[in-house]
């Protein structure tokens, strides 16, 4: 593996509830994120999945500087993010750029197309006026718009499009990492295919790096190297991406694998999907032991009193933190739904 | 009702900036077109009064003292035969420039501190809005009667103290409406972007924010018309013999029996501009409300 661009380290978000109009009592706490770690290499495409409430966007806002994490540290081309001060952290800044879920909110109504994807040029105060329509007019060709979108208002593209012109944004100051946060969950399936394949053109053609945070297996399967799922604020699998398509091991993977929608009628009657019962449960009150166990299939009693480490498995580079999934893959243990 | 259904706009295809758009939607508002009419023309007679006036406006003529309208004075005269017309046309002066000025400053200021209050919150939120609440528990124009009759009558006082009372005012709309706008994506996106807080208020919160606080303006504009009008009624704005609509006013009730057009006449004047602004500014409201925007 290359030089990781990026390093999470033991990643911690914790947000308190606090109470009381004059003075403020913490009366409990959120555990959003339990001791992530991840890296991200250069031109490297990390998928980060779980479905809401499992913490993929505190993660982005934490890797990309919005958040402050409650502990742990973020290393960006080696030095740590939380750390940097004036240049440094405007050149930081300069590198990572944002796609974000609902472009009709990222995309300020007021402003033209041209101010928003040079706002970050003005930001930095690079490039005159000139120079940066220019660029503003390479950048929405290369996103597959026409240049003279430049002069319209938000409101007259449809959201696809609009995800275009984010995308634009991202790119203007050539950064080597793009953080996009459901980048294509607002969008339909057409536009979500064409907005991954833009994404992953660019990445061909530039050189970049993604954060790639999906709540949908299928969005993520062809353009992400490794993939890493998320269960309420913890790592619950770490594959590399073409192994993970093959063979899940954790339980809850495979059951948001199965919850991929397959466009054939025949797979779905050999495959049905597995669906998990309930919902995620509150991150207010956490469960004992394995947090996936109020919802497994193959839940032992050791589940319900040790957490299970991320662990190492059979396989390079793929971690797991289920105690059974050997007797689970080889069906010793059965499912009790 | 009147015709003051909002309309929408039917093109939305061509690439019309904002303002366009207002304009748009305020001229097919009739009431706010006449109002806009009323409005420019008030501003014209105040800029141009020494030019069209028809008589010098403390110019007395004993003789005509207290006659009604007649071909050269087309309002009457008042008690020291002073021509009323060109009376009410210097008095646009007074009104418009304390409405202006009054407005124009707490603006200013509520915009600054509404958007540093809601912007950072926290202790600086509070600090200012303690403030606000400590001018807002005062009855306002009492404040202003009381602050004036400290510091003597006079224009410039009668501003100030006007300024005193209606900044909180501003303060607190654009606070909540920088509340509102700062959880906006685009406002996380340009942190992203590595934006400074400054940047972001000057290209994101102000610009978004501001549209209640512009109508809240016009609205205040005749407000303030109508305080300086109360106050010079009490004597404690515009000092004689200079005209003002309040004091003409004041000076008219003294011969409301004898020549009722003379405090009619002010009164009259004062009424349909603060209609005006006020129309104005319901107008401005609808034409700013993004829900009716395609």
């Amino acid at each position: 593996m290359t030089e990781p661009l990026l390093e999470a380290v033991d990643l911690s978000k914790i947000f308190p509830v606090r109470k009381g109009l004059v003075f403020k009592k913490t009366v409990a706490e959120i555990k959003a994120v339990n001791h992530v770690s991840f890296t991200i290499g250069r031109n490297e495409t990390v998928a980060l999945v779980g479905e809401s409430g499992s913490g993929k966007t505190t993660i982005a806002r934490m890797v990309g500087r919005l958040l402050r994490p409650t502990s742990g540290r973020v290393l960006f081309d080696g030095s740590d993010a939380w750390k940097l001060k004036g240049d440094e952290l405007k050149n930081m800044r300069r590198k990572i750029g944002f796609v974000f879920q609902d472009p009709f909110a990222s995309l300020n109504p007021r402003m033209r197309v041209r101010d928003v994807v040079s706002e970050p040029l003005a930001i930095h105060h690079l490039m005159t006026k000139k120079e940066r329509e220019e660029r503003v007019r390479d950048l929405l060709v290369r996103v597959g718009l026409s240049k003279d979108d430049a002069t319209k208002f938000p409101h007259q593209f449809s959201g696809g499009q609009l995800q275009r012109i984010a995308i634009a944004r991202a790119l203007a100051l050539e950064p080597s990492l793009i953080i996009a946060d459901e980048p294509v969950s607002s969008l339909d399936v057409s536009a979500q295919a064409k907005i991954m394949n833009l994404m992953h053109q660019i990445q061909q053609d530039l050189g970049i790096s993604y954060l790639m945070i999906s709540h949908d297996l299928g969005v993520v399967r062809h353009v992400s190297h490794a993939v890493f799922v998320l269960y309420l604020g913890t790592i619950a699998e770490v594959a590399p991406a073409d192994e993970f398509f093959q063979r899940t091991l954790h339980p809850y993977s495979k059951a948001l694998l199965s919850a991929v929608l397959v466009p054939d009628p025949e797979v779905l009657q050999k495959r049905p999907p597995q669906l998990l019962k309930g919902e995620i449960p509150s991150p207010l009150n956490l469960p004992q032991g394995c947090k996936f166990n109020t919802r497994c299939p193959f839940m032992q009693p050791k589940c319900k009193e040790e957490e299970p480490p991320l662990a190492p498995t059979d396989s390079p580079e793929h971690t797991t933190a289920c105690f059974y999934w050997e007797p689970i893959e080889k069906g010793e243990i059965v499912p009790r739904f | 009702m009147f015709s003051r259904e909002p309309k929408l706009v039917e093109d939305s295809e061509s690439a019309r900036p904002l303002r366009y758009e207002v304009l748009a939607i305020l001229s097919r508002d009739r009431i706010a077109l006449v109002a806009l009419l009323v409005v420019i023309a008030a501003t014209v007679v105040a800029l141009l009064a020494p030019y069209i006036a028809p008589f010098d406006p403390t110019q007395q003529q004993l003789a005509g003292s207290l006659k009604g309208p007649s071909s050269i004075h087309l309002l009457g005269q008042d008690e020291l035969g002073r021509d009323l017309l060109s009376r009410l046309m210097y008095g646009a002066r007074v009104s418009l420039l304390v409405g202006a000025s009054v407005v124009g400053v707490s603006l200013l200021i509520g915009v600054f501190l509404g958007a540093l209050a809601g912007y950072y919150g926290g202790k600086v939120d509070s600090a200012i809005m303690r403030i606000v609440d400590v001018f807002l528990s005062f009855p306002g124009i009492i404040l202003a009667v009381g602050a004036v009759a400290v510091v003597g009558p006079g224009l410039e006082n009668v501003i100030i103290a006007l300024i005193l009372i209606n900044w909180p005012g501003y303060t607190r709309v654009m606070r909540g409406e920088t509340l509102r706008v700062k959880e906006n994506v685009y406002v996380l996106a340009s942190r992203g972007m590595g934006a400074s807080d400054s940047w972001i208020m000057r290209k994101h919160i102000i610009p978004s924010a501001i549209s209640p606080v512009v109508v809240l303006a016009t609205i205040g504009f005749g407000w303030a018309v109508l305080a300086e009008a109360g106050l010079s009624f009490l004597g404690l704005g515009v000092q004689p013999p200079a005209p003002s609509w309040g004091g003409m006013v004041s000076e008219g009730l003294e011969y409301v029996l004898i020549a009722p057009l003379m405090a009619l006449f002010p009164g009259l004047t004062i009424a349909i501009t603060v209609w005006a602004f006020n129309m104005l500014g319901d107008g401005l409201r609808d034409a700013l409300d993004p829900s009716l925007r395609i």
